[in-house]
């Protein structure tokens, strides 16, 4: 395959004629709203398409040594064990981005549940472990965002 | 609804079955921007009298490219209770096609307000740098603090008997926390914030306060000005509910921190001070701790409904590009929430223990 321009160039591109060539043509009110969101998702899918892969695997990591150690810690909190189990026979060698995504979502459910139990618990070191993971992810997410703001509101 | 190009006839041919005395002629019938979550249209109708009239018409986009989901009957239900009673101000709702058998749509018909939107106003002001202490910025941010104070103050006893009323703030926080926790576990993919700020709300609750009634939405986008005297008139009741006060307070300083400019954020201390002032609350009560707890609270039903969509889009039942526009917010959540758990844990610990020790003395 041609792998260059790459994805998120390709995308990129076509938000440029969105803006340049589409957006002048765009007069009705509803229609400008419009192409003002289009052209922000395009924005957020290049981003994501340039990055999301990568992102995906290390946070999976986090979470699964998370979700261990918190089992480790609380034997008996509920979920942990299970949700490591199925993120263990989860499609973990595909590089596909369905697969990806059901990998990171399985470790996602284990974070979960190892911290809802960490919090009930009043487990202080994992609490803040939790706290600080979530933040990682939240800062991978606010790249994808980049500029943001309700367009056609008021 | 939907149907630009059927509307007025459909409309005209409703009227005629609300208003069986009258014949109406729907010059012009178009949709509106402004609302993310329902389809809104305006129609510029003539009544046989002679008496020309505009119209706003209110319900429900296409299932496939619905975002947030809501009742437009227990929203109606809402109104009508409402327009009883004068406590807040709002365009009178007239009319409701209940089935959508006429216009397409669940669609409640309302009276149109002429005047801009109080965000549109603030808008102008941020437009031109004009600062937060300017006295129509702070005109704006009083004026604004006293149509949220009259919400709770609305008689909960001439509200629908279909609206839930929970037997207690313990029982409400129970349902209320939990949500975050129920929503995720409807998505297609996991999302551990939710659950971590569900766990986290649970773990740390505020004094309690009587249950009242919460618009669900306040904001300056669902406040139009009078054109002529600028006051108050309080629109879009979907997510209308009996809860805590504080979380119409919380939900503004969520939306407040993606649609600039904030009344909020430039003297908290001031806002709140006169909320407490108009609603008769202490400050052990309202003060910029339980505010932040309830933003995260509050923000449960919008945030459920922004993922949900984008759930549903991730698994091909849905579509638009609304939906992912607006997952963004969803974004800005969680960075916003996170950020207030971290903050907000020892305040309001110590908040609770001073409650405790108070109820203890009493």
């Amino acid at each position: 395959m041609i792998s260059l321009p790459s994805t998120d160039q390709i995308i990129l591109d076509c938000r440029r004629e969105l803006l340049e060539v589409i957006g002048p043509e765009v007069h009705t009110e509803a229609g400008k709203v419009s192409v003002q969101m289009v052209e922000n998702v395009l924005r957020n899918a290049a981003q994501r398409a340039a990055h999301e892969i990568a992102w995906m695997r290390d946070e999976t990591v986090a979470m699964e040594a998370y979700a261990a150690d918190t089992l480790a810690a609380l034997p008996s909190a509920p979920g942990v064990a299970a949700a490591l189990v199925a993120l263990n026979d989860g499609p973990r060698q595909s590089l596909h981005l369905q697969d990806m995504a059901r990998v990171y979502s399985l470790a996602g459910e284990a974070l979960s549940c190892a911290l809802e139990a960490a919090l009930a618990a009043g487990h202080q070191e994992l609490s803040s472990r939790a706290s600080a993971l979530l933040g990682d992810r939240s800062a991978n997410e606010v790249q994808i965002m980049g500029e943001w703001g309700f367009v056609g509101r008021g | 609804m939907h149907d630009l190009e059927a509307m007025p006839a459909r409309l005209e041919a409703f009227l005629a079955t609300v208003r069986p005395n009258d014949t109406a002629k729907v010059h012009s019938y178009e949709l509106m921007t402004g609302g993310y979550s329902r389809v809104m249209g305006r129609a510029e109708v003539q009544w046989s009298n002679g008496v020309t009239e505009t119209l706003v018409l209110r319900g429900d986009p296409p299932p496939e490219k619905t975002m947030l989901v809501t009742d437009r009957d227990a929203e109606w239900a809402v109104l009508q209770c409402l327009s009883k009673v004068n406590t807040v101000a709002m365009p009178a709702a007239l009319h409701y096609d209940a089935t959508g058998e006429h216009l397409g749509t669940k669609a409640i018909v309302l009276e149109f307000c002429a005047g801009p939107s109080l965000q549109s106003q603030l808008g102008k002001l941020l437009a031109s740098d004009t600062p937060a202490d300017d006295p129509r910025c702070l005109s704006h941010r009083d004026a604004f603090v006293d149509t949220m104070a009259r919400v709770p103050q609305v008689d909960l006893a001439v509200m629908p008997t279909s609206m839930v009323r929970p037997a207690n703030w313990d029982s409400y926080m129970d349902t209320t926390n939990a949500l975050w926790s129920q929503s995720e576990r409807t998505l297609v993919e996991s999302n551990p914030t939710m659950r971590y700020l569900g766990a986290w709300l649970d773990a740390h609750r505020p004094p309690p306060m009587d249950l009242v009634l919460q618009h669900g939405d306040l904001q300056p986008a669902n406040i139009l000005l009078d054109p002529i005297d600028g006051s108050h008139r309080l629109i879009d009741w979907e997510y209308a509910h009996i809860g805590d006060p504080r979380e119409d307070l919380g939900w503004y300083v969520v939306y407040s921190a993606s649609s600039l400019p904030s009344l909020y954020g430039p003297d908290p201390e001031a806002f709140l001070a006169r909320y407490r002032q108009r609603t008769g609350t202490s400050e052990l009560q309202v003060n910029q701790a339980t505010v932040g707890y309830f933003s995260v609270v509050s923000a449960v039903k919008v945030f459920s409904g922004l993922v949900a969509a984008a759930s549903a889009m991730g698994e091909g039942k849905s579509n638009g590009v609304m939906t992912m526009y607006n997952i963004n917010a969803a974004t800005i959540g969680h960075m916003n929430f996170m950020a207030g758990c971290n903050a907000l844990a020892e305040p309001l610990d110590a908040l609770r223990s001073m409650h405790q020790q108070m109820m203890a003395s009493a």
